[in-house]
């Protein structure tokens, strides 16, 4: 287990290194100047003379390689740049607002697991009853919902008619409830109707047939021996999509004001703020990356075929 | 029995709506009772009135006609992103299936590096380099989505390229040009149209939510996305402005994943 992981983590330097390379050269390919983007941005009148100077400061004038490289140094000790607006660096600024996203995200992932996987259970369990109809329906509804808009229903419903819950900003535990509800509904009914299928694929298979006719229970059968086997295809779709959930707290953030990462990255893109935008690419870059290591550590315990096959490799 | 006819009920259902809605793009200058973007303080955040029928938002306009309006947004760009999917996949999707080779090696390699990858992360981090606005939003989605269904009709290529047919035809001296667009491609769009119907309400939510977070269209057009966004301050005393244009926006997406689902489900059973 130890080499696989390894292995994996040795794997990552060429991938992360690929981004930061892809990361920095779009930022200086894109039209505009950031010379005088960044003089515009700080009230400076965008004469060529001032621009000269800030290239110098900046570092702009020299060739793109020796660029990349600065770039690279400072990035070895955390130092990104600072931020165009604020003139705070930018590690700091988006370290900050980083952590409320990942309470976001793994509030919504605890909220999705909850609710899928005993409504997927029992949606195969009453196949075709009313049951599983009814999640069939909500499984549409889910997929065609915008979650900005199913936010400000709930804002509108829970928090101004009921006054349940707090209509935004971060606190206090209810305060994360609509938030993470609105992130985690979409995914919920596609979870749901896929854990349904993987399960039923399996209902038939010889080795559950042979549980069934030793005498035991339903639950028994379902939970101990399908279960594992239909959770595959399941874990796989899940894994994927908490690349996509979090990246999905952009939405949740923005409707909720919830002090996020995924709205600090917003505002610096409507702001052309360029060093806060590197940093916010590379920083999801690397979330997605450690994520996917996670998963496929994950995976390896879960299924030993993985783990052999990637030794026999060596 | 039953089942069949629930499904082409459907079918027809959803097909219903999005010509409705199709229609309602097209003609949006004739339908709109008024100009979308006029505004007229002097009647803002009016509830519906017989001038109009269902209210005026903050500035004053028409709720109606901006809900029209948007329909030939929200519909057309992602009509448009899908169509123009569609064109480079198939074309790349068919070379590297038929050439494979090198060009097929690249090809699959460059997919692989896009697909590692979550959409949206990309189109985010993609407009966050070329800058908000619908264009740029655009060009990210097309971008990011030819990837997937070049590979799928690269597979499809593959599979129908070992068939009979296609080696008769080769055998009696057809051009390649011709083996692909007389022999090839015949099968493998209509798949393809069923996979962009379902495609159309996912692109549609994506430009939706960038629009809502004013990373697409730019005010004053009239999107459903933006004129969300445009509600938030009047969500506790005036709620129909965020009720309308996100029905819309979930009626649309709706209609295009039902009708994508039950083509598909026809498509299966042949």
């Amino acid at each position: 287990m130890i080499p696989f992981i390894f292995k994996r983590i040795i794997n990552l330097i060429p991938i992360l290194l690929g981004t930061s390379i892809i990361t920095f050269l779009l930022i200086h390919l894109v039209p505009g100047d950031p010379a005088e983007a960044y003089l515009r941005l700080s009230q400076i009148p965008p004469t060529d003379e001032a621009a000269a100077h800030i290239r110098k400061e900046l570092g702009l004038d020299k060739p793109l390689y020796v660029q990349y490289f600065i770039w690279l140094l400072d990035a070895f000790q955390l130092d990104f740049g600072e931020s165009f607006i604020t003139g705070d660096p930018v590690f700091e600024e988006a370290i900050y607002y980083l952590w409320p996203t990942l309470q976001l995200t793994l509030a919504a992932i605890v909220l999705t697991l909850i609710i899928s996987v005993p409504v997927g259970i029992l949606s195969a369990v009453y196949k075709d009853r009313l049951f599983d109809q009814v999640s069939r329906i909500l499984a549409y509804v889910g997929a065609s919902m915008p979650s900005f808009w199913l936010g400000f229903l709930l804002i509108y419903f829970f928090s101004f008619k009921l006054g349940l819950f707090p209509s935004g900003s971060r606190g206090t535990f209810v305060h994360i409830v609509l938030p993470a509800v609105t992130m985690c509904l979409v995914y919920t009914f596609t979870f749901t109707r896929l854990l349904r299928s993987g399960i039923l694929e399996f209902m038939n298979q010889p080795y559950v047939m042979y549980a069934r006719s030793r005498g035991l229970k339903e639950r028994v059968v379902i939970g101990k021996h399908v279960l594992k086997n239909a959770s595959q295809p399941f874990i796989t779709a899940f894994s994927i999509s908490i690349g996509n959930m979090l990246a999905g707290t952009v939405i949740a953030e923005n409707v909720f004001a919830w002090p996020g990462i995924g709205r600090y990255f917003v505002s610096a893109i409507v702001n052309r703020d360029f060093p806060a935008i590197q940093f916010c690419v590379l920083l999801m870059t690397i979330i997605f990356v450690l994520i996917n290591l996670i998963v496929d550590i994950i995976y390896a315990y879960l299924d030993p075929r993985i783990r052999l096959k990637g030794d026999q490799l060596k | 029995m039953i089942k069949e006819i629930m499904n082409n009920k459907l079918l027809v259902f959803s097909g219903a709506i999005i010509v409705l809605m199709a229609f309602v793009a097209v003609f949006a200058p004739y339908l709109a009772p008024h100009d979308p973007n006029l505004t007229n303080l002097a009647v803002r955040l009016q509830g519906p009135s017989k001038d109009f029928l269902l209210g005026t938002d903050h500035q004053g306009r028409d709720i109606l006609s901006r809900l029209i309006y948007g329909a030939r947004v929200s519909i057309g760009s992602s009509v448009l992103v899908v169509a123009v999917t569609m064109v480079i996949s198939i074309v790349i999707g068919t070379i590297s299936g038929y050439k494979g080779g090198r060009i097929d090696y690249f090809f699959m390699r460059f997919c692989d590096i896009i697909m590692a990858f979550p959409g949206l992360v990309l189109i985010l981090a993609f407009v966050g380099i070329m800058g908000p606005g619908l264009f740029n939003l655009i060009l990210s989605i097309i971008l990011i989505q030819w990837v997937t269904y070049a590979r799928i009709i690269r597979g499809m290529v593959l599979s129908y390229k070992e068939q009979n047919f296609v080696t008769a035809a080769k055998m009696l001296g057809s051009s390649n040009v011709k083996i692909i667009t007389r022999h090839l491609l015949p099968g493998i769009i209509p798949q393809i149209i069923v996979l962009a119907t379902l495609d159309i309400g996912t692109v549609l939510l994506h430009i939706a939510g960038f629009s809502f977070l004013g990373l697409g269209i730019q005010p004053p057009t009239a999107e459903w996305g933006a004129m969300l966004n445009d509600s938030r301050q009047f969500l506790r005393s005036h709620p129909s402005l965020m009720i309308y244009p996100g029905m819309m926006i979930f009626i649309v997406v709706m209609a295009f994943n039902l009708f994508g689902d039950k083509l598909r489900d026809i498509f299966d059973r042949k």
